[in-house]
């Protein structure tokens, strides 16, 4: 879930899930979408889960392979703290040790695995500026 | 999903799903709770003991770790142990157990122990139990008073997983 939101935020437009256009109610529950609403009606569902390159398409191939139950916009939602930390060691220039004095064991795997995915995608961009799309 | 805490300074209070006061809510529920530490959805017919968990740190957990022996531990025996848990079936996991051979048995008896210890290590750094009076008291003590003594085992399998549900990241549900 936490990855998506690199590919999701790089791909430039947001998971459309049916069960949230046709329920705007739905939609503003979303952070609490269960695998019932999100799954029922979608056409590319396998065994109750959605491929990521259906969410975010020219993502890289390690995201592709990852799937969803549950609304990946509504997982990287719950992730924005993570995000905001991420974005002030990254462009604010904070260590880690500024924010949190003692960051758990999760917080760090999660920063490292939003700092591999933004290399990810950060080279996805350099191929395509390159001529390379694939 | 994003059960885990960002500063290991964090703690939680919980009940666990093995407590006898919790024991007549249905199975379904009680997985949910192992899931989402929802109380609310629990048939409780008495006073559950409450434990209060704390997040680790990567340093807090890899010195558990090493507390416990991990440079020490028997490969051969880690293997095993997986096998072992693979089995559904106890007839079959006792056949299995039957046909190792002497070695084999003292690497998996020396995993077993490892665990145990792991558990304890984790247990001791990162749970507390609250008395009748409300205080946090170190959880260990609380848990070598439980009786039948088989029950110690699965508090500390179930407190060892809560710390590690607020202290990691959910691997399971990463994707």
């Amino acid at each position: 879930m936490i990855i998506a939101g690199v590919w999701l935020s790089r791909s430039g437009r947001a998971w459309s899930c049916q069960d949230c256009d046709q329920s705007p109610e739905l939609r503003r529950r979303r952070g609490n979408c269960g695998v019932e609403p999100f799954g029922r009606g979608l056409s590319h569902l396998r065994d109750g889960r959605v491929p990521g390159y259906r969410i975010a398409p020219d993502s890289d191939p390690e995201f592709a392979e990852e799937s969803f139950d549950r609304c990946p916009v509504a997982g990287s939602m719950a992730f924005a703290d993570i995000y905001q930390i991420y974005r002030a060691l990254k462009v604010d220039g904070l260590t880690l040790a500024d924010i949190i004095r003692r960051p758990t064991s999760g917080l760090v795997e999660a920063l490292s695995a939003l700092g591999h995915s933004s290399r990810l995608a950060h080279q996805r961009d350099m191929e395509a500026a390159h001529g390379d799309p694939s | 999903m994003f059960t885990f805490a960002l500063s290991a300074d964090e703690t939680r209070d919980t009940v666990l799903s093995c407590d006898p006061a919790v024991s007549e809510t249905d199975d379904e529920t009680l997985s949910a709770f192992r899931r989402d530490w929802d109380e609310s959805a629990l048939t409780l017919t008495g006073e559950p003991t409450r434990w209060r968990v704390k997040a680790l740190t990567h340093e807090e957990m890899v010195n558990a770790e090493r507390s416990a022996g991990i440079h020490r531990r028997s490969e051969l025996g880690a293997k095993l142990y997986q096998v072992q848990l693979s089995f559904e079936d106890d007839d079959e996991r006792a056949r299995w157990h039957d046909d190792l051979t002497l070695r084999e048995r003292k690497a998996l008896t020396e995993h077993v122990l490892y665990i145990d210890r792991w558990m304890r290590e984790f247990v001791e750094v990162g749970v507390m139990v609250i008395d009748g009076e409300g205080n946090p008291q170190p959880a260990l003590e609380a848990i070598e008073r439980i009786r039948p003594a088989h029950l110690q085992t699965t508090v500390l399998t179930e407190l060892c997983l809560r710390v590690r549900m607020i202290s990691t990241m959910d691997l399971e549900k990463k994707t």
